[in-house]
């Protein structure tokens, strides 16, 4: 998978798995680096300049061609969008819909933002493609599904690895 | 006719149009005053969506006076904004959420800030201030405080307080009685028959007419309990002292809070009188009820507030009033994302505190020294705020900002620089208080408390909801704290110091010949020059250890020690007495057997007392193996960290909690689960479940296990230092390895490493 996941100019794709994918995006993230300048925007605080710094193997200075920026709550990811200029470099989303799970956040606030920053992630992925990844959330509801539709529905192309086998509760131990 | 009161404000709320005021006069009088007041929120964004919200608001029932003003964003500058001036403050919420719904693409500023805060920033009054108000048939016209926060001893205020508690947890078993006390009263009143303990409890509450009541289990179970009581029997109780409002019940809930999942239960409060759980109030084991008022007098919040509310939430409180004394804007979300900044560049600057690793084991004669509050003074000193430019990393001197665009200090530190100093001051008069002054435990409490809002306001700095929170000012601490502790480093090694560890903030120094406090106070100056932050001398241990990792003996563990100080007090970081998941019965034992060794006089004798540690240790083993331990005494007692579906493998406290659903109990994530080890399936023995157990299902080998693994972390490192055989061949510090002098060991240089802020080790480059 980690090979496979490409960017194109004019479109985003959208990678969705369990939260071990996001080695997947660290490779994908070095891998861009190595041809050029990208843009690394985090929702999930799983940006890990150390391990892309190993991955890069000896070439440290191709750590100044990753710009990076973190975001923790769900207004924030979309004022770091709207904020952000077209630039003839990929953008890699990490995370996105970590902070639209937040529930002090009123569901319909949250779908509205997300609904909000999908024009942005066309936008900024014109020049030179982008990825962006999910998670799902710890407990599934169907207020992820929903938000997980939108960005699917949204995305040129998706990846989607399926979670490991949910585990059975056990039965009563007493 | 006017009428002038003087008196101490004891709580603020809203009712439908106006303000409450719950005045305790100097006559001794509860007067219930109200206080008609105007509240405004703002809204920016582009023109024409204002101009859709001014006609908008202007066609809403409720009393607005609009207009069009320049305000000061923290993060953006000078704005201009529509500012909705609400006349009856208590209706703002209402409106706000409807404009919110109806506009909800603008930006809108001072919309959820609480009426009580509003109320403390508008005329400089808190809870307990001492008041001079002037009221018209009790109406409020002016109200003036006549002290402010900051007063280290401010006029005793005559509270009445009646305590309530049941005669048992009611999680474990139905109470039969509570036992009520207030002044030099105490008795005990039975919850059956029903009607007479409702009739008695009212007549109470009617004599006494509390302004606190202090209860044990109060917001969990005994009002919501009482409540149903009065209502099934249809007998009033008078727990509000305003009858126009009723009781206010909050549900439980469950949230993270710095990546832990914290429970957080029902809570109950009152309208005129004050309740306060003791079993949900926040940190009241560390400062009960004088720092409890004590953090509402700072914060601001109302006492009943300020007693289950996080440390976190005081400092937000604070930053608020200041911003609306200031006129600043209170972002209602706050948007700004961190400054892009390339990879490498995060590399440098997202590194947390310094750590010098220790040398692992037995030393004497060291000097502990501490920076004073270190991250808010740096905060302070350094002006460090999200609206003031930073200077360059490494160069430790305050941060201005631009002439005439920024005030000379920032919001932060605007904020904590009164606390700080009231900190310090309780410090130093502690310090010189006599040991048996009554006023020393008043003044611990109120420190106490302020130690917790400026540990937490750190943190806060790049909490994600703190609307004056920026990364890259939370960053900008620890690199002057960096800074501060290589300073510190680089003057004791010119004075022929030698440094055993360093912790974030402190430092562990050791010099041959320097054993008194006058010894290091060249240090101290030499410090506090270099760095310009107070630095103090935390004590001089006869002797401390510094513990190896358990994994591997050969590798150091930061803040994991062991010591005691020239005036035989203990302390001790990350061994098992500090873990809230050990129990009490191996927790007494360690701490036990560190007071033997205190007795030696120097490090030298510590050999003499090891006999008699020794026997303590066989005693207590005895003890545990003939069952002659309490049960509680053994009770483990462990946080349930996710729902019990998540669980891929049950750990000791999942399988508890099953037990305990089994039986028909909900237990919530968050929740401290407590359970015994027993033998047999399935190994724990939930302890709040209904089902009995006894000393003889107790798995007392794991007990043992867990037991000499305690004894193992004081005993070996001294024996090692010493080379004396083990005495127990069951420690169980290091299975995998044949135990070894430290001696051999420890001479691998100490590393320097970083914390970073998900809190893993980073090496220095």
């Amino acid at each position: 998978m980690d090979e496979l996941i490409e960017t194109h100019p004019g479109s985003w794709i959208l990678v969705a798995g369990p939260r071990a994918i996001r080695a997947t995006m660290l490779t994908l993230i070095a891998r861009l680096a190595e041809r050029g300048p990208v843009r690394v925007l985090d929702g999930g605080n799983q940006f890990n300049a150390y391990l892309i710094a190993r991955q890069l193997r000896g070439q440290p200075n191709l750590l100044s061609r990753i710009s990076i920026s973190r975001m923790f709550t769900c207004y924030q990811v979309l004022a770091a969008l709207e904020k952000a200029s077209e630039l003839p470099m990929p953008l890699v989303m990490l995370d996105f819909l970590r902070t639209f799970y937040d529930e002090s956040v009123p569901f319909h606030e949250r779908r509205r933002l997300v609904s909000r920053c999908i024009p942005h992630l066309r936008r900024l992925s014109v020049m030179a493609g982008g990825a962006v990844s999910i998670h799902p959330p710890a407990v599934t509801s169907s207020e992820a599904e929903t938000l997980f539709a939108i960005l699917a529905e949204a995305a040129a192309e998706r990846w989607i690895q399926d979670p490991p086998a949910p585990i059975q509760q056990p039965g009563r131990l007493c | 006719m006017d009428e002038i009161l003087t008196g101490w404000l004891l709580d603020v709320y809203r009712e439908e149009t106006s303000l409450t005021l719950w005045l305790l006069d100097d006559d001794g009088q509860r007067r219930r005053l109200t206080h008609p007041f105007p509240a405004a929120f703002y809204a920016a964004g582009p023109a024409n969506q204002l101009r859709a919200l001014w006609r908008w608001l202007s066609e809403q029932e409720i009393q607005v006076h609009l207009s069009r003003m320049e305000r000061k964003d923290v993060f953006q500058g000078i704005v201009t904004v529509l500012a909705v001036e609400v006349v009856h403050a208590p209706q703002l919420d209402a409106l706000f959420r409807r404009a919110v719904e109806t506009y909800p693409d603008l930006t809108y500023y001072d919309g959820d800030i609480s009426i009580s805060l509003r109320y403390a920033a508008r005329f400089g009054v808190f809870p307990l201030a001492r008041c001079q108000v002037v009221v018209n048939a009790e109406r409020v016209k002016t109200i003036t405080a006549l002290n402010t926060p900051w007063e280290l001893e401010p006029a005793p205020v005559p509270l009445r307080i009646l305590s309530i508690e049941p005669d048992r947890d009611p999680a474990q078993a139905c109470p039969r009685h509570l036992v009520i006390r207030y002044d030099r009263i105490r008795y005990i009143l039975p919850l059956e028959p029903a009607r007479a303990f409702l009739i008695s409890l009212r007549s109470t509450l009617e004599r006494y007419d509390p302004d606190l009541i202090l209860t044990d289990w109060g917001d969990t179970w005994l009002l919501p309990c009482l409540l149903k009581l009065s209502k099934e029997y249809n007998l009033p109780l008078p727990l509000n002292r305003a009858e126009t409002q009723g009781v206010i019940e909050h549900q439980a809930r469950t949230y993270f809070s710095y990546g832990q999942i914290v429970y957080k239960g029902s809570q109950v409060q009152l309208r005129g009188r004050m309740h306060i759980d003791r079993r949900n109030a926040m940190m009241w084991s560390d400062y009960g009820l004088e720092g409890v008022l004590e953090m509402a007098r700072v914060t601001a919040l109302p006492i009943q507030d300020a007693a289950r509310l996080s440390p976190g939430t005081g400092i937000s409180s604070m930053q608020f009033v200041t911003a609306l004394r200031a006129n600043i804007l209170i972002p209602w979300h706050k948007h700004q994302a961190e400054q892009p900044k390339t990879a490498l560049e995060l590399i440098h600057t997202d590194m947390g505190g310094l750590v010098y690793q220790p040398t692992i084991g037995l030393h004497k004669d060291i000097g502990g020294i501490d920076f004073v509050s270190m991250y808010p003074g740096i905060m302070v000193r350094f002006n460090i705020s999200p609206e003031v430019p930073r200077s360059k990393a490494g160069d430790l001197t305050p941060a201005t900002g631009e002439p005439g665009k920024v005030p000379s200090m920032g919001i932060v530190p605007q904020t904590l620089a009164p606390l700080l100093e009231k900190r310090i001051a309780f410090k130093t008069a502690l310090g010189n208080l006599h040991p048996k002054d009554c006023r020393r435990e008043v003044y611990k409490a109120r420190a106490s408390a302020e130690k917790w809002l400026l540990v937490t306001c750190f943190g806060y700095l790049g909490y994600k909801n703190a609307r004056f929170g920026a990364i890259e000012s939370h960053e900008a601490v620890t690199a002057y704290g960096r800074e501060a502790l290589l300073r510190a480093k680089e003057a004791a090694e010119d004075l022929d110091f030698s440094i055993l560890h360093m912790y974030v903030d402190g430092l562990w120094v050791q010099k041959p010949g320097c054993s008194t406090p006058e010894d290091f106070q060249a240090l101290l100056a030499e410090v506090s020059e270099r760095t310009s932050l107070p630095i103090a001398l935390d004590g001089i241990y006869r002797w401390v250890v510094f513990l190896p990792s358990r994994v591997d003996e050969r590798i150091p563990v930061p803040n994991r020690y062991f010591g005691v100080f020239q005036d035989g007090s203990i302390k001790v970081r990350g061994i098992e007495a500090r873990r809230h998941d050990t129990p009490p019965f191996i927790a007494e034992t360690q701490m036990k057997i560190l007071a033997i060794l205190a007795k030696a006089a120097d490090a030298d004798r510590l050999p003499d007392f090891l006999p008699e540690a020794r026997q303590y240790i066989g005693q207590r083993l005895d003890e545990l193996a003939k069952g002659r331990v309490p049960l509680a005494e053994l009770l483990v007692s462990q946080r349930l960290s996710r729902e019990l579906t998540e669980y891929s493998s049950p750990s000791p406290a999942a399988r508890a909690v099953w037990q305990m659903q089994a039986e028909g109990k909900q237990i919530h994530p968050g929740q401290q689960v407590r359970f015994l080890y027993t033998r047999g399936e399935p190994g724990v023995h939930a302890w709040d479940g209904t089902e009995s157990t006894d000393i003889s299902m107790v798995d007392s080998n794991r007990y043992k296990t867990l037991l000499m693994r305690a004894v193992g972390t004081i005993i070996r490192p001294i024996e090692q230092h010493f080379e004396i055989m083990p005495q127990h061949s069951n420690y169980v510090l290091f299975p995998n390895q044949k135990a070894g002098p430290v001696k051999e060991l420890g001479g691998q240089m100490p590393l320097a490493t970083f914390l970073d802020l998900r809190g893993r080790l980073v090496q220095l480059h």
